[in-house]
């Protein structure tokens, strides 16, 4: 039947050896034609023959040669056969879906939502981590100790001994520089760069030049190279701008080069390039400030080159001083692990809670498509019944699942590109390379991707039953019976069950980073936030240098401001706690010498100017504050914290103890006055570390941060105005940035962990509703097929309660099982948050339970909306409903 | 014996067109008819013929069918699509430029 039906409609496909046989018939024809012609001249039959063959010439190459041609037209023929079916299914799929807009509207819907989640997170992951550093042969650039910061003397060592590299360059960021004669007074964010670093990395400047080696010493060091935002801010994208001079800090320096727009390397939105001051004669020279790279030579691996530097570490050691545990742990890896290692976690977590969602969706997708198989159960019988195999049938099915997911990936690639801008909006703008997330093509194939798969994957199980319709089912029940009997109902429970399972994953997920962030945000950090305004000053101008040191012109300053109405206390340090930025030194003790052989401990130290422990609410836990008399000239004195005081005398009083700060040249010894709260200044999931502080007046520090304290809890903000005129009353040249309530930096330093839970917390709550859209869907089809049994046991008796009593508990038993599915998978899978989490383990039983019952509460809800109607629904009218 | 080269190939490809010009023919009324239009000076090997056929029927300037000889045999017949056609335009007045210059060339001076 299927065959001659299939014959009527087209011409029929030939086989390999049917080809041959036509081949040889057609051969055979012209033989024998000759052979009697020649045998009507006369010949006798067998010469004939002979002769006929004899002159047809090659007889085996041209069956050869005729039968390849014969083939090959053969497959052209299939090609067109097969599109041209594949066009007539895509356009039967277009017009049955037209007729269904209800159906398409949710699972188009469903579909844009998962996929344009996937594509915008995805464009993030490959953007940030994916995609190769934007420089020459990146695969060659190499991290020098990513765990360690190196010093100009090591980069010099570097780069005359490490012979695994081809260059070796350095990086030092750098904040606050005060910059003149471009414009208003204005800080710039200037880092500082090896020589060789715009080589070493293979970019080049879009105007101008990069630094010469030279450059890189005393003396040469005033020239710039501008980022292309400075240039076009500041100097109006003047192409003549090589050449001019600015400020910086006070010095006239040079620009040199402007460098392309897109170019962002170790810190994001830094401004300009200046050349590392190397000066063997500094105290700076052996400190360790720089974020150290290379290019390795050609072929040389991470692994070669980590063993090359290490045998250079003992003789770095000699050479320098350093402690003898210096060099332990000297690795070089690649330098996209070190730019954008910290984020992979936390990404790779986003990608998995967005393929979570395109699991739950294509679960929708599936259960919709069966149902609506089901409903088609006459037009397959009929299509069968007219010759159709079931491999026709199942292939129609899922050219119509897929015509759908690419629907659906349409609609997701618009709402993906409207999520990455929404993510490039609310991600901290200091991640690395953000600027440069965007949909490309990579993004487009895998997004592709995913839609073709939902499209089989979830098209395929689907398919597979509809296709199963014999005519008999057709007879036995009316259009209503069950949607492909058993198997589609088993089908059906699973993918409630695994949309259960898979939205408390991600519950799990987002309630765990929900209670990081809690636990996170009521840390006390030992300082107070409240009615704190702060900003960055760089008052190293030239008016300063005349009216002397830092110190005199902050003495000014905290007069002024102190003296605005609201003003409480002021105060400043050259850096804040919790802004990445806590320098350190080797700490020596009065009469207690360091055994032979052993290390310094090393403590973070501050320089604070002013009131600053009173304006930031740091506790002062026995001795006293600085006080005015703390000046040049005075015996040097020091304030520790109790961290420390714990530390280093746990049994005796630290007041009056002297101790010493090691940097490159020792400092006086300066008596131990006070004892502080101890603050936890690396991070609030950090302990409160070692910190000493010590007065401006005894060290001199010209740019820093002044935090402002306001009387009562008024708004910081409103101070504003008044602290910036005061300020520039002293000196209208130096600049003030970053004006802000204190609040900000602590909001900030839990920036990551705040938009991974909003984050997991949107992804956990589509993921719900999905879930909840699909279970509904689903029993109001399974109770839609059961009308006319509810109709019946309401005909015997049964109450409204009851009925309604029987569908839930069997929506109850689903959600229950994947309740129980999810707590395992979430127990899995939220391994991978281990090191994301505070003060919350990843298995915290009470998240789990309370979790597992809010979704099986969803779950319940959505199954006794649908059993409620068909509980109410008349049984005379159910009955009749066939 | 080696396949036909390039020149013959071509010689034979839009002679077996201009045949199939007249009616759909089988391949051996193609060779017959060859054969007494050049009054029997151009004896075309079933070889070639068939290789020919075969070539322009993947090109599709000429499409089979299978029908009955005049001796009550079964016999894969070839007609001249309208590619075909246009196809012996263009190669026919090729052909002519080309042995009208090779005759040029072969005349005593």
């Amino acid at each position: 039947m299927s065959h001659s039906a299939r014959r009527f409609f087209r011409f029929p496909w030939r086989s390999r050896a049917r080809i041959r046989a036509d081949l040889d018939a057609e051969l055979q024809h012209h033989l024998d034609m000759r052979a009697e012609e020649l045998a009507a001249g006369g010949m006798s039959p067998d010469d004939a023959r002979r002769e006929a063959l004899r002159e047809f010439g090659n007889l085996d190459y041209t069956r050869q040669y005729c039968e390849s041609l014969d083939a090959a037209g053969e497959r052209d023929v299939r090609r067109a056969d097969w599109l041209d079916e594949l066009r007539r299914d895509v356009s039967f799929a277009v017009r049955g879906m037209a007729r269904h807009p209800g159906f398409v509207a949710v699972a188009l819907l469903t579909l844009a939502l998962g996929i344009g989640a996937n594509t915008a997170v995805f464009s993030v992951v490959r953007g940030i981590l994916l995609r190769p550093l934007p420089y020459e042969e990146p695969s060659r650039l190499a991290a020098v100790w990513p765990t360690s910061t190196i010093s100009n003397a090591e980069l010099v060592y570097l780069q005359q001994h490490a012979r695994a590299f081809e260059s070796v360059a350095a990086f030092s960021p750098g904040w606050g520089t005060a910059m003149l004669g471009a414009g208003e007074p204005r800080q710039v964010d200037v880092a500082r760069t090896s020589a060789n670093f715009f080589r070493t990395l293979g970019v080049r400047p879009e105007l101008g030049r990069g630094f010469t080696d030279d450059e890189a010493s005393s003396g040469a060091w005033n020239v710039v190279v501008l980022s292309h935002a400075l240039w076009v801010e500041r100097f109006g994208a003047d192409v003549n701008v090589v050449g001019k001079h600015v400020q910086f800090d006070a010095t006239p320096t040079t620009i040199i080069g402007v460098m392309p727009a897109d170019f962002e390397a170790f810190q994001p939105g830094v401004e300009a390039w200046q050349p590392l001051q190397i000066d063997p004669a500094s105290q700076f020279y052996k400190g360790a400030t720089a974020i150290g790279f290379g290019r390795l030579r050609r072929g040389i691996t991470f692994a070669a080159a980590t063993a090359d530097l290490a045998a250079l570490t003992p003789e770095v050691r000699r050479l320098y001083e350093y402690a003898d545990d210096y060099g332990r742990g000297f690795t070089v890896s690649s330098l996209q692990d070190s730019v954008v290692g910290s984020l992979r976690r936390s990404l790779y977590v986003l990608l998995g809670a967005v393929g979570f969602i395109v699991l739950i969706a294509g679960a929708n997708v599936g259960n919709l498509l069966l149902v609506r198989g089901a409903g088609r159960r006459r037009e397959i019988v009929l299509r069968s019944a007219l010759g159709a195999t079931r491999g026709r049938v199942v292939r129609q099915l899922l050219v119509e699942s897929v015509v759908l997911a690419a629907a659906g990936g349409v609609l997701g690639l618009a709402a993906g590109a409207w999520g990455v801008r929404a993510l490039r909006a609310i991600l901290p703008a200091t991640l690395p390379r953000l600027a440069g997330v965007s949909i490309d093509l990579g993004v487009l194939a895998v997004c592709a991707a995913i839609t073709l798969g939902v499209g089989l994957v979830f098209g395929l199980a689907p398919a597979l039953i509809a296709s199963r319709a014999e005519p008999q089912d057709l007879l036995r029940s009316g259009s209503g019976g069950a949607a492909g009997g058993r198997a589609g109902a088993t089908t059906r429970n699973g993918l409630i069950i695994a949309e259960t399972a898979l939205a408390l994953v991600l519950m799990v997920g987002a309630g765990l980073m929900l209670q990081t962030l809690w636990r996170l945000q009521h840390v006390d950090p030992g300082f107070s936030t409240r009615g704190v305004l702060t900003f960055r000053l760089s008052p190293s101008s030239g008016q300063l240098r005349i009216a002397g040191d830092a110190s005199r012109y902050y003495d000014e300053l905290f007069q002024r401001v102190s003296a605005l109405p609201g003003v409480e206390r002021i105060g400043t340090s050259q850096h804040l706690p919790l802004t990445g930025f806590n320098w350190s030194a080797n700490l020596e003790i009065e009469g207690r010498p360091l055994p032979a052989g052993a290390t310094a401990p090393r403590v973070v130290w501050r320089t604070v100017g002013g009131d600053y422990l009173g304006a930031m609410g740091i506790p002062v836990r026995r001795g006293r504050a600085f006080t005015p008399d703390d000046r040049t000239g005075a015996p040097p004195v020091i304030i520790i914290n109790e961290v420390m005081a714990q530390r280093f005398w746990p049994n005796d009083d630290p007041i009056g103890k002297r101790v010493r700060l090691g940097f490159a040249t020792k400092s006086d010894w300066a008596t131990i006055v006070g004892v502080v709260g101890g603050v936890h200044y690396r991070g609030l999931d950090q302990p409160a570390g070692d910190e000493v502080y010590r007065p401006l007046a005894q060290q001199s520090q010209a740019a820093a941060r002044v935090a402002v304290q306001i009387a009562g809890d008024g708004d910081p903000m409103r101070a504003m105005g008044a602290i910036r005129q005061a300020i520039r009353s002293i000196d209208g040249s130096v600049p003030i940035s970053d004006m802000y309530p204190l609040e900000r930096i602590v909001s900030r330093s839990v920036a990551r962990p705040r938009i991974l839970m909003v984050l997991l917390l949107v992804f956990a709550g589509v993921g719900v509703v999905l879930g909840a859209v699909g279970i509904y869907g689903v029993v109001s089809y399974a109770v839609g097929q059961r009308t006319r049994e509810l109709g019946i046991r309401a005909a015997l008796g049964a109450g409204e309660s009851s009925l309604v009593k029987l569908v839930v508990g069997e929506g109850a038993r689903l959600a229950l099982a994947g309740a129980a599915l999810g707590m395992i998978g979430a127990l899995v899978a939220a391994r991978a948050l281990r090191t994301l989490v505070f003060g919350v383990t990843t298995t915290d039983p009470l998240t789990y339970l309370i979790l597992a019952g809010l979704i099986v509460g969803v779950a319940l809800v959505a199954t006794y909306i649908p059993a409620r109607r068909a509980a109410r629904a008349d049984p005379v009218a159910a009955l009749r409903s066939d | 014996m080696a396949p036909p080269i390039d020149l013959l190939q071509g010689t034979v490809d839009v002679l077996v067109l201009r045949t199939l010009a007249w009616s759909p023919m089988h391949g051996y009324g193609i060779s017959r008819w060859i054969r007494e239009r050049s009054r029997g000076v151009l004896a075309l090997e079933g070889a070639a013929l068939y290789q020919a056929l075969h070539r322009l029927e993947r090109k599709k300037w000429v499409a089979p069918s299978w029908g009955v000889s005049e001796n009550n045999r079964k016999a894969k017949f070839y007609e001249l699509t309208a590619e075909g056609r246009r196809q012996l335009r263009s190669e026919s007045s090729t052909w002519k430029t080309y042995a009208e210059a090779v005759s040029l060339v072969l005349e005593p001076a």
